[in-house]
C-alpha cells in the first residue's frame, strides 16, 4: 500500500482517505491526515510506527519546551542546548538505524526515516531560529512529520511551506489562511499524480528491467556500448523513479489542499553538475544548504574553508543515501567535481556553456553507476567494460547492444523527449485541453493496466 | 419556517451543485470516477463468469484488477470462462498466488535439511560401450512380471547396485514413494539418468505451489514411458553431437544460446517467460537455427517441418508460481507426448530446472529450491532410459546445499553470460548415443 502506483494505494486507501479527510471539518484536518498516515506507515513498515509515534511527541515535546523559553529572539545561547540534544537524538536514531540495517538485517532500517528525521531537524532548526510565526500545535506538528504523500520518500517539505504560510491581517488581527479544498485542486493534484504514475510505470520500471538483465548477464560480459547504454538506461530509470514519485507525492499534497512542492527542476536541463544538484531533489539540496552548509559558514570563509564545507555536505550526502562504501565515493566524487568547477573550469563554463552541458550528460550517469553498484569489485568491472581499455571482457555477445537498443529505444525516447523543459512544461500550461485531458486519461488507465499485471509480483519485472 | 421537505429538497440541490461542479471544474477525475464504476461493475458481474478461474484473493486487491488480468490474458469480462483451457486458468492462479507470496515466508514449516545434501551421479566414463540390456524388453512381458517387481532390478546386467534407487526417487528420506513398491516398474539403470539433485528446503516454499510430500508418479510399464528395453548410458560427445539437437526451453535457455557458444552448433528454440503451459502453441518463440539469426516460429510448426534427432527441453522456472507439482507433471508429460508423435525417432531430453541462488531460495515462497526439487523429481519419472533421459545440470552449479552457486549468477535466476559455459561442458559430458 506505502507504493503510489500500487492498486490498493490508488483504489482503496487514497479515495476513503480523501472523502473521509474532505467530511471533517477544518480544524480536524490535521488530525484526520496524521491518524490516515499512521495507518499508511504502518501498512508498509509495521511495528515501526511506533517509533515514528514515539519520535513525533519526543519532537513535539522538545519543540513545546523551546517556544516557552523566554527571550525566543534575543537569547538563542540559552536554547542552545535543548537543539543539541534533540538534534543529537535524532541524529543518533537515524545513525544507529542505518548502521543496524547494513550490518546486520536490511529491513531494520524503518521506512522513510532518512526522511522524516530530516523534517524533524528541520523542524527544531527552524523553531529555534524564530521562524515559526505562531506555536505549532500537536496535530499540526504530527501531520508535518507523519503525512503520507511524504513519509516514504520525501519529498523534505519545510513545516512553513505547509502550514502557517500565509498570515493576512484583517481588522488588526492576524489571520492565517487556512488550507482550502476545492475540485479545481483536486483535479491539478490528479493531473501531477497521473503524470508522476506514468513516468514511475511506464518509463522508470521499464527501464529498470534492462538494468536487471544487466546483472543477469553479469558485468564482466557486457559490450562496451551496452555498458553506456545501460548507464543511460540506469540514470533514466532513477530520474524517472524519483521525479514521478515527487509528482504523485505533490498532486496528493494539492488534493488536500497544500502547496506544490517542488522538488525536481528538469536537472538534465542544467548548465554544470552544481546546477543539476539545485534542480535535482531540490529539497534535499536546500535541506543541506540551510541547516549544514550555511551553519558551517558556507562560502563566506574563503576558499579553503568552502572547500571543507562542500567535502562535509557531499560526504553525509553520501552517508544519507546508504552506508556502504560505493555511497561515499559517490558523494565525495560529486563533491569533488562540483569544487573542480566552481574553482578551476568557473570561466570556460560561462564562456563555454556546452562544457556544462556536458558535464551533465556524460559524468553524472557515470556517477549514477558508483551509486547504482553497491559491491565495490562489479563497479571496478563496470568501469572496465565502459572504458575497455582497462581489460576485456568474458563471454561478451556482441550483438547485444543492438538486441536491447531494439527493446528499449521507445522508453529511452520517450525519457529523453520528458527531459526537455518545453515539453513537460506544455502539458502543464494545457492542462485543460480536452486532448491533454484525454490523453491523461488514458495514461491512467494504461499505467493502472501495467501496474495491475504486476502487481504484487516483483517478478513480471524479469519473466524469466 | 421551512418544512422538512423543502430542507430535503436544498440538501439534494446542494449535492447536484457539487456534482455539477465537480464535473465542470473536475472533468479528468469525474471521468476516471465513472469508468472505475464500471469496471468494477464488470468485474463483480464476471466473477461467476469470465473470471470464474481467477481465484483473485477478493480481500486484497481492488475489483478491477481482475478486468485488468482478464485484460492481459485476453479474456473479457463478457466472454465464457474458459473451461479445459488450463493455461488461462493457471495464469489467474498465478496472479492470485503471487500477490500472496511477498508477504508470506514464516508460513512454512520448518524442514529438516539433513540428509538432503545432493547425492551425485556417478560418473560414466566407463561406459563407453554405450548401452546396456535388460531383460524386459516386451511391455507385456514387464507386466507379467509386477508381482516381484523388487527382483527385476537386480536382474539387470551391470546395473544390480542400482536397484530400488529409481531416477526419480532421490530424495530417500523425505519421499515415501521410495518404498512404495512400484508395480510393475523397472529401474532405471544409474547411468542412463542423473539423479535428481536435492537440495536445502529453507521452510520458505508456500504449499499452494507444491503437491502432497507422498504423491507417487508411477511410472508407466508400457509405452512411451516404459523403462524397459535398451538402455543407453550417458557419455561424453564432441559438439558435432548436437548438431542435429533443437534446444527447446525459457530465457535461461536463451542465455545458453546468447552465450553459451552453441548458436553455431546447435538449434534453438527459445523465448524468455515461456512455460510448459505454452510450450507447444507460443507463436513468439524464436527459432534460431543452426548458425543462423532467429525467426519467430512455433514449435508445433517446426516439429511438423523439420527434423531433429535430439530434443533438450528447459522450462520450469516461469510456472512455479502455477500449482502445483502434479499440474506441472501432467501438462510435462503431454508435450512429451505431442512432440514424440512428431518426431518419434527423436531422443528427448529432460533437463532438470536449474536451482535458484540461496539469496532467493530461502526468502522466496515462490521461486525456491524445494518447489524446483519437487517439480524435476516429477519430470524426472517420465525418463525411460531408452528415449527419454533426465539430467540433472544442479550436480555441477550448486553448492553442498543445492543451491546455484553465488558466483555463477547474478539476479539469483539465471546464469551468468560467463556461466553458461558450465552448461555447455555439463551438456557434452551427458549424452546418450543412441543408433539410427
Amino acid at each position: 500500500m506505502v507504493n503510489f502506483s500500487g492498486l490498493v494505494f490508488i483504489f482503496r486507501f487514497l479515495p476513503v482517505f480523501l472523502i473521509l479527510y474532505s467530511l471533517v471539518p477544518h480544524k480536524y484536518r490535521d488530525a484526520v491526515l496524521f491518524a490516515g498516515s499512521l495507518v499508511f506507515y504502518a501498512s508498509g513498515a509495521r511495528l515501526f510506527v511506533v517509533l515514528l509515534l514515539f519520535l513525533v511527541v519526543l519532537n513535539f515535546l522538545f519543540g513545546e519546551m523551546v517556544w516557552k523559553m523566554p527571550g525566543r529572539r534575543k537569547q538563542l545561547s540559552s536554547r542552545k542546548p535543548m537543539l543539541a540534544a534533540i538534534i543529537a537524538i535524532d541524529a543518533a536514531v537515524l545513525v544507529v538505524c542505518k548502521v543496524l540495517a547494513l550490518k546486520v538485517r536490511a529491513s531494520l532500517l524503518p521506512l522513510g526515516l532518512s526522511f522524516f528525521i530530516f523534517k524533524m531537524i528541520s523542524y527544531q532548526v527552524d523553531l529555534y531560529r524564530g521562524k515559526m510565526r505562531r506555536r505549532p500545535n500537536f496535530w499540526q506538528t504530527a501531520a508535518y512529520f507523519a503525512m503520507f504523500p511524504q513519509i516514504a520518500q520525501g519529498p523534505i517539505m519545510r513545516f512553513s511551506q505547509g502550514w502557517q504560510e500565509r498570515p493576512s491581517h484583517i481588522r488588526r488581527r492576524t489571520v492565517y489562511v487556512e488550507r482550502t479544498l476545492s475540485w479545481q485542486k483536486a483535479e491539478d493534484g490528479l493531473v501531477f499524480f497521473i503524470m508522476g504514475l506514468g513516468m514511475k510505470v511506464l518509463i522508470a520500471d521499464r527501464l529498470g528491467i534492462l538494468w536487471n538483465e544487466i546483472i543477469k548477464i553479469g558485468f564482466e560480459s557486457i559490450s562496451t556500448p551496452l555498458a553506456w547504454m545501460g548507464a543511460a538506461g540506469y540514470s533514466l530509470e532513477l530520474y524517472y523513479d524519483f521525479w514521478g514519485y515527487s509528482l504523485m507525492a505533490a498532486g496528493l499534497g494539492l488534493m488536500l489542499g497544500f502547496k506544490f512542492v517542488q522538488n525536481f527542476a528538469h536537472p538534465y536541463a542544467a548548465c554544470g553538475i552544481a546546477d543539476f544538484y539545485r534542480r535535482w531533489h531540490a529539497t534535499l539540496g536546500s535541506w543541506f544548504r540551510d541547516y549544514v552548509y550555511i551553519p558551517l559558514g558556507g562560502s563566506r570563509g574563503g576558499a579553503l574553508t568552502t572547500v571543507r564545507n562542500l567535502l562535509v555536505v557531499w560526504l553525509l550526502t553520501g552517508f544519507w543515501h546508504g552506508g556502504t562504501l560505493n555511497f561515499l565515493i559517490w558523494g565525495v566524487v560529486l563533491g569533488l567535481l562540483i569544487i573542480w568547477e566552481k574553482f578551476v573550469v568557473a570561466d570556460l563554463m560561462d564562456r563555454v556553456p556546452l562544457l556544462g552541458h556536458l558535464h551533465v550528460i556524460v559524468l553524472i550517469p557515470l556517477t549514477w553507476v558508483v551509486f547504482a553498484i553497491t559491491d565495490l569489485k562489479e563497479l571496478a568491472v563496470y568501469f572496465s567494460r565502459l572504458f575497455p581499455f582497462f581489460g576485456t571482457g568474458v563471454a561478451v555477445n556482441k550483438g547485444d547492444f543492438a538486441k536491447y537498443l531494439g527493446i528499449y529505444w521507445p522508453f529511452f525516447a520517450a525519457a529523453v523527449l520528458l527531459c526537455i523543459p518545453f515539453v513537460y512544461k506544455s502539458i502543464v500550461w494545457k492542462r485543460k485541453n480536452p486532448l491533454v485531458l484525454a490523453l491523461l486519461f488514458l495514461l491512467f488507465w494504461v499505467s493502472v493496466y501495467f501496474s495491475s499485471i504486476s502487481a504484487g509480483n516483483p517478478f513480471m519485472y524479469f519473466s524469466f | 419556517m421551512t418544512s422538512r421537505r423543502e430542507i430535503r429538497r436544498r440538501k439534494r440541490s446542494r449535492m447536484l451543485d457539487h456534482l455539477l461542479a465537480m464535473l465542470r471544474k473536475a472533468p479528468l477525475l469525474a471521468a476516471i470516477l465513472l469508468l472505475w464504476l464500471l469496471l468494477t461493475i464488470l468485474s463483480v458481474a464476471g466473477r461467476r463468469g469470465a473470471y470464474r478461474n481467477y481465484s483473485t484473493d477478493h480481500g486484497r486487491l481492488p475489483g478491477l484488477s481482475l478486468v485488468m488480468q482478464g485484460i492481459h490474458d485476453h479474456v473479457m469480462p463478457w466472454s465464457q470462462a474458459p473451461g479445459g483451457e488450463k493455461a488461462d486458468a493457471a495464469k489467474g492462479d498465478r496472479a492470485k498466488l503471487a500477490g500472496s507470496a511477498a508477504g508470506t515466508g514464516s508460513g512454512g514449516t520448518e524442514q529438516d535439511a539433513a540428509g538432503a545434501a545432493a547425492p551425485v551421479s556417478g560418473e560414466n566414463a566407463a561406459y563407453a560401450d554405450g548401452f546396456i540390456e535388460t531383460p524386459g524388453k516386451d511391455p507385456e512381458k514387464a507386466e507379467t512380471d509386477g508381482g516381484s517387481s523388487d527382483d527385476s532390478g537386480s536382474k539387470e546386467k551391470g546395473a544390480g547396485s542400482s536397484a530400488g534407487q529409481t531416477a526419480g526417487t532421490g530424495g530417500k528420506e523425505k519421499n515415501t514413494a521410495a518404498d512404495k513398491p512400484q508395480a510393475g516398474a523397472l529401474q532405471i539403470p544409474e547411468t542412463s539418468c542423473s539423479r535428481v539433485v536435492q537440495a536445502k528446503d529453507y521452510g520458505v516454499a508456500e504449499k499452494g505451489y507444491l503437491s502432497p510430500d507422498d504423491t507417487v508418479y508411477n511410472t508407466d510399464t508400457e509405452g512411451l514411458f516404459a523403462p524397459n528395453g535398451i538402455y543407453y548410458s550417458l557419455q561424453e560427445v564432441e559438439d558435432s553431437y548436437f548438431s542435429d539437437a533443437l534446444f527447446v526451453g525459457d530465457s535461461r535457455t536463451v542465455g545458453l544460446y546468447e552465450y553459451g557458444d552453441m548458436g553455431p552448433v546447435t538449434s534453438f528454440l527459445a523465448r524468455e517467460s515461456t512455460s510448459v503451459y505454452d510450450l507447444f502453441d507460443d507463436e513468439k518463440m524464436e527459432y534460431a537455427p543452426r548458425g543462423k539469426e532467429p525467426t519467430e516460429r512455433t514449435l508445433k510448426d517446426l516439429l511438423s517441418k523439420a527434423k531433429f534427432r535430439k530434443i533438450y527441453l528447459s522450462v520450469g522456472v516461469n510456472e512455479l508460481g502455477v500449482p502445483d507439482t502434479e499440474d506441472y507433471y501432467r501438462e510435462y508429460r503431454k508435450v512429451i507426448e505431442k512432440i514424440h508423435k512428431l518426431q518419434p525417432e527423436a531422443v528427448i531430453y529432460i533437463q532438470g530446472i536449474m536451482h535458484v541462488s540461496k539469496a532467493m531460495s530461502s526468502t522466496d515462497g515462490v521461486y525456491n529450491n524445494t518447489a524446483i526439487v519437487q517439480r524435476n523429481e516429477a519430470i524426472a519419472t517420465l525418463a525411460n532410459g531408452r528415449s527419454i533421459f533426465y539430467i540433472d545440470m544442479n550436480e555441477d552449479l550448486c553448492d553442498e546445499n543445492g543451491d546455484l552457486k553465488a558466483d555463477l549468477t547474478g539476479d539469483g535466476i539465471h546464469l551468468k553470460a560467463s556461466a553458461c559455459a558450465l552448461w555447455h561442458e555439463y551438456l557434452l559430458k551427458h549424452a546418450a548415443v543412441v543408433p539410427d
